[in-house]
C-alpha cells in the first residue's frame, strides 16, 4: 500500500504539530500556507523569560519549524493556497495554486543583500532562519509587478537565487485526509480610538513581540529610544460585544504580563500600566504570580477611551478612573494594544469546502458539537477557537491521532 | 484495530497502568479503550477510600521496555508487565473559606456542594420572596473558567427553571473558555447581579439562623449595597493532594512544584514526564481549568501507539556506559534526569528509556560514558578519545551551545545580521548537561582563551536539569580557575531560547570583550 498523504491546511504551530506527529507514522504530509513563511504566528514570536523560563511555548514554534522543515515525510508548500477541493470514494483529490517562487530555495543562502538592495522594501526577511527561502519578494511592493524595470535584488543576489520569470504552479494532489489548521486573524485595531496606524509610539503586541525577537528589547518607533513607561490595553477586539466578539481570546493576558516583566527585568526602571477587564489565569502558579504582578506593576481596571498625541510626543490616554469615579488621563512613552484572535478571513470559505461548520462567533464548531463531521476531515488549533501555543500543539496532537484513525493505522 | 497486548515473561503486556483516582479512572479506561489502547487499573492507597476498589500499586520497576507493575490486589500480589503508564490525577477541590473570613455552613457551602443540592432546591411559593445565592468567585485565591462555568450553569437554572434570585461576586472573572464570555452575557440578561471587586472584597455579617449578609461596594456605581442570600456559594480551587505526590513517586516521575505530574516544562506539552512511556492527564487537575479531556486522551493515545513503534526498533542516539571505565559509583543513576539507568551485575543504560541528554556523560567522574549513535563524535565528551574534536586552535574562543536553543539562537543572530565578530568554535551539543568540567578544562588547557557553556532557561531543559548541572560545573571550573590562580572569566555560563538571536550575538560579544579585557 503506498504511504497515505494528509493535506494540512495552515502551517502554523497546531498544522505542523499534526504534521510532525503524522511522521511519526510515516504518513506523508503536504503543508499548504497562505503566507510566504511557514510557522504562523508564533515563528514571529520572542522568548519571555526573565531569569528563568515563563511558559509561553514560543520557543516551541521555532522546534516545530526546523522540525518539520527536515522531516522528509512533510512538504511544506509556502505561499499556497487551495483552490479545488472534492470528496470522493474517501478521498481529496485537490488543486493547490502556488505563487510563483521569485526566490530559488535551493540557491537562496539568506545572506541578506537583495533585502538591502531592495529601494521599496519588497524584499521580506522570512521571521526564522529555518524558513525555506529565506526571503521573499512581495509582488504588492515590488516595481517590476507595476511596469517597472528595477534589478537592484538581481543584481547584488551573489547566488543568482533570484527568477522573476517564475510562473505560478498548479499542484494536483490526492490527500486520503485533511486538517483544517489555518490558524486566526489578529484583530486590527485602526478602527478603535487608539490611533494605531497613525500615532507611531501605539503598537500592537504583534509588533511588540517582532521587536523583541529582531531587536532583543523595546524602543519608541517614532525616536527609537527604548520606552520608560508602557501601557498594555487588553482586550482590543475581544470581549466586545459591539463588535460582536463575544469571546476572550485568551492569550492576551499571559502575553502582556509576560513581555511586561521582561521589559522589567532588562530595565528596571520601566514603568508598566496594564489597563484590563479581567486578568485571565496563564500558569500554573498563577495565585502567587498574580499577588507578585500586582505589586510590580500598576493595573487599571478600565478600558480606555482613547489615545492621542501629548504635548512632549508621548501618547496620551484617557481613561475613567474606576478608583476616584472621574476621568484621567496617562501619558506614556509607548502604548501597546493587546489585540484579539478572531476567525482566519478565509475561514468560513475553507470550512464549508471541508464540509466543516462554522458557529456564531466564525469559528469551527467542535467535534462534539453534534454536527457530523464529514470522515476523514478534522480541525486543529485556533481554527477552533482562541488557543495558545501549548494547547495549539495538543489540539494538533489530537487531530493527528484522529487522522491516523481514519486512515486505519492504529 | 489490535490492542497491542504482548507476551512478555508469560503474562500477556498490556498497553497501559492507569494509576489514578476512581472517580476520575473509568472515565480516562473508557476513553483509553475507545482510542484502542487496553489497560489496567490500579492506584496508590487513599484515605477515605473504601479498601479493595482497585489493586495497589506497590512499585513500576523497570524502564520503557520492561516496566513490571508490582499490583496488591484481594488475589495476593501479582506483577504485570506494561508498555507504560498514564497517571490520572483527579486533585482536591479546596474552597478558600479563611481568606474570606467565611464560615463554612449549612448556607455557606463549596461550589461543588452547591452543584450537588440544585437538583433538590424548591421552587418558592408563588408570593414569597424569590430566594438568593450569591456566588463568590476568585475573591479568596484565583479562580478557574471551569467554576465560572459550573458558576454560570447554576445560575442559570435559578434564575430560569426555579425563580431564583442569583449574584455572581468576583475578583478576576475567568472567561478564558469556550462559550463563557457569551455566557456571562447571558446571565446578565437574564437578570443575575453581577458585581467587581478590584482591590477590596464584600465582608460579611453574621446574622440569626446561620445566615450571613454580604455588604459590598459596587465599583461600578460606586454606592454600599448589602445582600441577604439564602445561600453563598464559594468557588474552589485544584489542589494536589498527597496522593498525587505518592501516585508520582511511584511512577518514578518528577511532578511540578504544585504537586502535579507532569513537570510545569514546556516540552513536556502539559502530557508527557520525564520518563518515557508515563505519561500524565490533567482532565480533573489542570489547574488551569482548561477542558480539554477528549483532545488530552487523544493526545496520549498518540504518544503511546508512537512510543510502540518507538520500542521496535533501535534508537537512532543513546549514552553507553563502557565497563571497561566503570567504576560502578552509580552518579549516573543519580544524574540521569529519565531514570534509564539500570542497575545489576553491570550498571547499564537502558537504551530505549534513554533521551540521549547526555546529562550522565557530563557527571561520569571515570568519563566512561558517551553518547553514541548518529553524530557521533560530535559530542564534545568523546574529545578524549577523538581528540580531533572540538579543533581548537590556541586562543580559540570555544561555545558549547545546545541544539535545542544557543544553535537556533546562533542560526537566527546570523540570520538577523547580527552575529559577533571573531572566529569562534561553536559546538552544538544534545544538551548543555552533557559537558563536563573535564571537558571545560580539556578545551582550556589545549589553548581555548575561554569556554562558554549556553544551555537553555531553567524550566526549559528538555532533560529537565541539564541546564542547572551545566551551570553547576562551569561554576565549580571557575573556582578552580580561581584557586589556581588563572581567570575565573574564562569560563562562562548563560541561558538563551532558540528565538534569541539577538540575545545570543550580545551574550558572545560580551564574554569575549571581558576575556579580552582579562
Amino acid at each position: 500500500m503506498p504511504k497515505p498523504t494528509v493535506l494540512i491546511v495552515g502551517g502554523g504551530v497546531a498544522g505542523l504539530t499534526a504534521a510532525l506527529e503524522l511522521a511519526r507514522f510515516e504518513v506523508h504530509s503536504e503543508v499548504v500556507e497562505s503566507s510566504p513563511f511557514a510557522g504562523g504566528y508564533a515563528i514571529g514570536f520572542s522568548c519571555k523569560a526573565t531569569d528563568a523560563c515563563v511558559r509561553c511555548g514560543a520557543c516551541l514554534a521555532e522546534d516545530r519549524l526546523q522540525s518539520a522543515v527536515e522531516a522528509p515525510e512533510i512538504r511544506l508548500l509556502p505561499s499556497s493556497r487551495v483552490t479545488e477541493l472534492e470528496r470522493a470514494n474517501g478521498s481529496f483529490p485537490t488543486v493547490v495554486l502556488r505563487s510563483p517562487r521569485f526566490v530559488d530555495p535551493d540557491r537562496c543562502t539568506g545572506c541578506g543583500h537583495c533585502l538591502d538592495a531592495c529601494p521599496e522594501g519588497a524584499v521580506q526577511m522570512a521571521p526564522s532562519p529555518f524558513n525555506r527561502p529565506p526571503v521573499a519578494v512581495d509582488p504588492d511592493r515590488c516595481v517590476r509587478f507595476a511596469g517597472g524595470d528595477c534589478r537592484d535584488c538581481l543584481d547584488a543576489c551573489p547566488e543568482s537565487a533570484l527568477d522573476f520569470d517564475r510562473e505560478e504552479e498548479r499542484l494536483a494532489l490526492e490527500a486520503d485526509a485533511v486538517i483544517l489548521a489555518s490558524g486566526f486573524r489578529a484583530f486590527d485595531p485602526r478602527d478603535k480610538p487608539y490611533g494605531y496606524g497613525v500615532l507611531e509610539d501605539v503598537i500592537t503586541n504583534l509588533d511588540l513581540e517582532r521587536m523583541l525577537r529582531e531587536q532583543g528589547g523595546p524602543t519608541r518607533p517614532s525616536d527609537g529610544r527604548p520606552p520608560r513607561s508602557v501601557a498594555f490595553v487588553q482586550c482590543v477586539g475581544s470581549r466586545d460585544e459591539r463588535l460582536g466578539h463575544l469571546w476572550c481570546s485568551r492569550v492576551c493576558c499571559g502575553s502582556a504580563l509576560r513581555i511586561a516583566r521582561r521589559l522589567r527585568f532588562e530595565a528596571p526602571e520601566v514603568e508598566v500600566t496594564v489597563f484590563y477587564i479581567d486578568i485571565q489565569t496563564f500558569g500554573r502558579d498563577f495565585d502567587a504570580a498574580w499577588e507578585a504582578l500586582r505589586r510590580e506593576f500598576r493595573f487599571v481596571r478600565a478600558i480606555p477611551a482613547d489615545a492621542v498625541l501629548a504635548g512632549d510626543r508621548r501618547v496620551r490616554v484617557g481613561y475613567f478612573d474606576p478608583e476616584t469615579g472621574s476621568p484621567d488621563a496617562l501619558d506614556v512613552d509607548l502604548l501597546v494594544l493587546s489585540v484579539g484572535l478572531t476567525p482566519g478571513g478565509d475561514l468560513v470559505r475553507t470550512a464549508d469546502l471541508l464540509g466543516l461548520g462554522c458557529g456564531e462567533d466564525g469559528f469551527v464548531e467542535p467535534g462534539d458539537s453534534g454536527r457530523r463531521r464529514p470522515a476523514g476531515v478534522t480541525a486543529a488549533g485556533t481554527v477552533l477557537g482562541p488557543m495558545g501555543i501549548l494547547d495549539a500543539v495538543k489540539s494538533g496532537k489530537a487531530s493527528a491521532w484522529r487522522t491516523l484513525g481514519h486512515l486505519g493505522l492504529v | 484495530m489490535e490492542g497491542g497486548a504482548d507476551e512478555v515473561k508469560g503474562e500477556a503486556r498490556l498497553d497501559i497502568l492507569v494509576v489514578g483516582d476512581e472517580a476520575a479512572g473509568p472515565g480516562v479506561v473508557k476513553g483509553l479503550e475507545e482510542n484502542g489502547l487496553r489497560a489496567v487499573r490500579a492506584d496508590v492507597p487513599v484515605p477515605r477510600r473504601r479498601e479493595g476498589a482497585l489493586p495497589v500499586l506497590s512499585e513500576l520497576s523497570g524502564c520503557f521496555g520492561t516496566y513490571e507493575a508490582g499490583l496488591r490486589a484481594g488475589e495476593g500480589p501479582r506483577r504485570r508487565p506494561v508498555r507504560g503508564g498514564i497517571v490520572v490525577q483527579a486533585g482536591r477541590r479546596e474552597a478558600a473559606f479563611e481568606p474570606l473570613e467565611l464560615e463554612p455552613g449549612d448556607r455557606v457551602v463549596t461550589l461543588s456542594a452547591f452543584l450537588e443540592a440544585l437538583p433538590g432546591l424548591p421552587r418558592p411559593e408563588t408570593g414569597d420572596r424569590a430566594p438568593l445565592a450569591v456566588f463568590l468567585l476568585g475573591l479568596g485565591g484565583e479562580s478557574s473558567p471551569r467554576a465560572t462555568r459550573e458558576a454560570l450553569s447554576a445560575a442559570a437554572v435559578l434564575l430560569e427553571d426555579l425563580g431564583w434570585r442569583a449574584a455572581l461576586l468576583y475578583g478576576n472573572l475567568k472567561v478564558s473558555g469556550a462559550g463563557l464570555e457569551a455566557a456571562v452575557r447571558d446571565a446578565r440578561r437574564k437578570g443575575a447581579l453581577l458585581l467587581r471587586f478590584s482591590g477590596g472584597r464584600p465582608t460579611f455579617v453574621r446574622q440569626g439562623e446561620g445566615r450571613v449578609a454580604v455588604d459590598c461596594l459596587d465599583e461600578s456605581s460606586r454606592s454600599r449595597l448589602t445582600l441577604h442570600p439564602d445561600w453563598i456559594v464559594v468557588d474552589e480551587a485544584l489542589r494536589a493532594g498527597p496522593e498525587e505526590r505518592e501516585r508520582a513517586e511511584r511512577v518514578g516521575a518528577d511532578p511540578g512544584p504544585d504537586g502535579f505530574l507532569p513537570s510545569d516544562n514546556v516540552y513536556r506539552f502539559g502530557l508527557e514526564t520525564n520518563r518515557r512511556g508515563i505519561l500524565a492527564l490533567p482532565p480533573g487537575a489542570d489547574p488551569l481549568g482548561r477542558e480539554t479531556l477528549e483532545d488530552d486522551l487523544a493526545a496520549a493515545a498518540l504518544e503511546m501507539r508512537a512510543l510502540e513503534r518507538f520500542e521496535s526498533r533501535e534508537p537512532d542516539r543513546a549514552a553507553v556506559i563502557d565497563p571497561g571505565l566503570c567504576a560502578r559509583c552509580l552518579t549516573c543513576y543519580r544524574a540521569c534526569p529519565h531514570g534509564a539507568v539500570a542497575l545489576g551485575e553491570r550498571v547499564e543504560i537502558v537504551t530505549r528509556a534513554c533521551f540521549a541528554c547526555g546529562v550522565c556523560e557530563g557527571a561520569c567522574p571515570a568519563r566512561a560514558i558517551a553518547l553514541q549513535g548518529p553524530g557521533r563524535g560530535e559530542g564534545p565528551g568523546e574529545a578524549p578519545r577523538d581528540p580531533e574534536r572540538p579543533h581548537i586552535r590556541p586562543g580559540d574562543l570555544v561555545v558549547f551551545g545546545c541544539r535545542r536553543s544557543a544553535d537556533r539562537a546562533r542560526a537566527l543572530c546570523r540570520h538577523l545580521g547580527e552575529e559577533p565578530p571573531g572566529d569562534l568554535e561553536f559546538v552544538p551539543v544534545d544538551c548543555a548537561g552533557c559537558i563536563s568540567r573535564q571537558t571545560i578544562m580539556d578545551a582550556l588547557l589545549a589553548g581555548a582563551s575561554g569556554v562558554l557553556v549556553l544551555a537553555c532557561h531553567p524550566g526549559n531543559c528538555h532533560a529537565e536539569r541539564g541546564n542547572l548541572e551545566a551551570r553547576s560545573r562551569v561554576e565549580a571550573v571557575r573556582r578552580f580557575l580561581q584557586e589556581a590562580g588563572m581567570d575565573p572569566g574564562r569560563a562562562g555560563f548563560h541561558t538563551l531560547a532558540a528565538n534569541m538571536g539577538v540575545e545570543y550575538g550580545r551574550t558572545v560579544r560580551a564574554f569575549r570583550e571581558a576575556l579580552d579585557r582579562g
